[in-house]
């Protein structure tokens, strides 16, 4: 059996489950922190395949825009988490969270999906409405 | 009569009439269990965010506020509403060609037509009832302490009452009258969070006042590592997002949707408006620490009274009122989701798995909902060492079992039916194991375990390791079938 696109993502997904449980088990936060923008990106990598196994090059680009703001984040967090600096009256790598990925992941994604969904994987659930519609 | 007991009577009156109403429409399984597949995307998204969003989710996270600090909502809230895109990212367009294609009303009829045999599907409908069991069950004891505090009753009495009307309105119209009663409890939730904002913040001066108040006590409290250690937090996180995809209730609000065009928006809907709520227990949680700070509030040694407090102490008793509906919207609309879900399995999705067709089933939805408050009834009131057991088979269970048999399952064909019952199992039974051993003081976790968030992970991994090592022709067979088009002989 060939390895196709799915294996692949799947196979990272294991990967980054398994360095995330041992960030978890042996106390390395830092396995688990950044396990949660990379799963997020390859998830939505994942559902943006179509029913045929492929990619649109615009919405491919779009997560990976995503991902990678939401990486930044997280790195900027990282970065903020020792310092002393307030920013809206919280410590910086609280207020990161706060004002910046929370609201960010809130209305960013959501609206992601919305873009992709309208480009791109609708047309799969068209044709199945259609044909279901028809049957 | 108080205003507070006027409030939360016109919210019952308006429960009743919607169960009503739905029952006059009433007609086949279909309609009770996805709610005829009628909703459009506004309805939907708001029903799936406060099926999520629960007592626990409020009060809960209100609590661990106070006590933690900030780490609290972002451990457990934050991120979410990013779950809820991923979830129609992951799961939206695949489940509704799913449920045009086929008929499907629950996550164990996914796996029937996912995975061959029937050992698959018996494990998942097993874990749905078990798990909404327990989910029921601790509604049941919220709804108790909710309605005692309106009525003045004894928590049990209370609990009797408020599982009463769930059970009155779900019963009687199913998921149809689910899913707009949810609809009208999610509205309220969002409406009771942005008042409760700005109420809470402006009794300690406003949202910068507060935290310069607690940043000069101790700033540390603000911090992302205030007291629970980095590690616990962001497994937490990792349980929140891949649990909140996980839940059976959201996966099955997917199956009731009218169009393909209504999958759209519901992600931003369901976000923002999960994104609102986490408002009350931020605000709720913030100012209370503020008003200890100053003096003009107890250090609450039990920390699950700090929302009761607060709302008991500090605001009117009309907008106290309001807030307890809203409260009680939120266990309501979690508790009739989980009472669906565990008619479902016991009516519909066990029999099937054993080869037993269900006549008259409307009739047997009905009586398999009864039969789920009353197991609730029963174990929240009488059995604490069952409500102790139940208490594990809950969130990290779900997204154990579910994550990588369903989510996983939809897009990659490698995926078995061996590997979904494994997966199955080792959610439920390690999450009782680390619930039973760590209470007996058989084994102790360092601070840094989140075991909700852990065995969450290790359920994916077993389910990925046990797919590619123990292949099978049959389940890659069934995804090959569940992917063509209907009329077509190719493969798309």
């Amino acid at each position: 059996m060939h390895v196709d696109r799915v294996d692949r993502l799947v196979l990272l997904c294991f990967v980054t489950t398994t360095v995330a449980i041992v960030g978890m088990v042996f106390d390395h936060w830092q396995l688990v922190y950044y396990s949660i923008p990379v799963l997020t990106a390859l998830f939505l990598l994942m559902a943006a395949l179509n029913r045929r196994g492929e990619w649109s090059a615009p919405v491919v680009t779009g997560v990976a825009a995503f991902g990678g703001v939401m990486l930044a984040l997280f790195v900027a967090s990282n970065i903020a988490l020792h310092t002393d600096e307030l920013i809206g009256g919280l410590p910086a790598a609280t207020a990161v969270f706060v004002y910046a990925v929370w609201p960010f992941t809130t209305v960013a994604a959501p609206l992601l999906f919305a873009w992709v969904y309208h480009r791109w994987l609708r047309h799969d659930v068209d044709d199945a409405h259609a044909r279901s519609v028809g049957s | 009569m108080t205003p507070v007991i006027a409030i939360v009577i016109v919210y019952f009156v308006i429960m009743f009439a919607i169960g009503y109403w739905a029952k006059s429409r009433m007609k086949s399984s279909r309609d009770f269990l996805v709610a005829g597949q009628t909703l459009g995307f506004f309805v939907m998204a708001i029903g799936t965010f406060s099926s999520i969003q629960s007592g626990f989710g409020m009060i809960g996270h209100t609590a661990n506020t106070y006590s933690w600090g900030v780490q609290a909502v972002v451990a457990a809230a934050f991120l979410v509403p990013l779950a809820f895109a991923v979830s129609w990212f992951l799961l939206g367009s695949r489940l509704y060609r799913l449920a045009r294609k086929y008929e499907v009303y629950s996550v164990p009829d996914v796996i029937r037509i996912r995975y061959p045999g029937r050992r698959a599907q018996l494990a998942m409908s097993v874990a749905m009832f078990v798990g909404s069991v327990a989910y029921m069950t601790a509604q049941v004891t919220a709804t108790g302490v909710i309605m005692s505090l309106i009525f003045g009753t004894s928590v049990t009495v209370g609990a009797i009452i408020g599982s009463a009307v769930v059970a009155l309105y779900t019963v009687a119209g199913g998921m149809l009258a689910g899913a707009w009663t949810d609809f009208l409890q999610g509205l309220l939730m969002v409406v009771m969070s942005i008042g409760t904002f700005f109420v809470a913040t402006n009794t300690v001066g406003g949202w910068s006042s507060m935290l310069e108040t607690i940043a000069s006590h101790d700033i540390d409290f603000l911090r992302l590592d205030a007291s629970q250690p980095l590690t616990y937090v962001y497994t937490f996180i990792v349980m929140a997002v891949l649990g909140t995809v996980a839940q059976p209730q959201l996966i099955a609000k997917f199956l009731m949707l009218r169009s393909s065009s209504e999958l759209k928006w519901g992600a931003l809907v369901a976000s923002l408006a999960y994104g609102i709520t986490t408002l009350f227990a931020l605000s709720v949680g913030l100012s209370m620490r503020a008003l200890s700070i100053e003096g003009r509030a107890p250090e609450l040694e039990n920390i699950d009274n700090t929302t009761t407090w607060f709302f008991d102490n500090m605001v009117s008793p009309v907008f106290a009122g309001f807030v307890l509906a809203g409260l009680l919207a939120a266990i309501m609309s979690s508790a009739n989701s989980f009472i669906a879900v565990g008619a479902s399995s016991l009516m519909r999705d066990m029999p099937s798995a054993l080869g037993i067709t269900v006549r008259n089933d409307v009739r047997w939805a009905r009586i398999a909902s009864v039969f789920v408050v009353l197991c609730a009834l029963v174990f929240a009131l009488y059995l604490s060492q069952v409500v102790f057991l139940l208490g594990a088979i809950g969130w990290a269970a779900f997204a154990a079992a579910i994550f990588g048999p369903l989510v996983l399952g939809l897009y990659w064909r490698r995926a078995t039916g061996l590997a979904t019952t494994i997966a199955i199992a080792f959610g439920i039974l390690s999450n009782l194991a680390a619930t039973i051993l760590t209470a007996q003081e058989v084994i102790t976790f360092p601070a840094y375990i989140q075991t909700g968030g852990l065995i969450t992970c290790l359920g994916i991994v077993l389910f990925i390791v046990v797919s590619v090592a123990v292949p099978s022709r049959e389940s890659l067979d069934r995804f090959t079938e569940m992917n063509r088009l209907p009329g077509s002989k190719s493969v798309v």
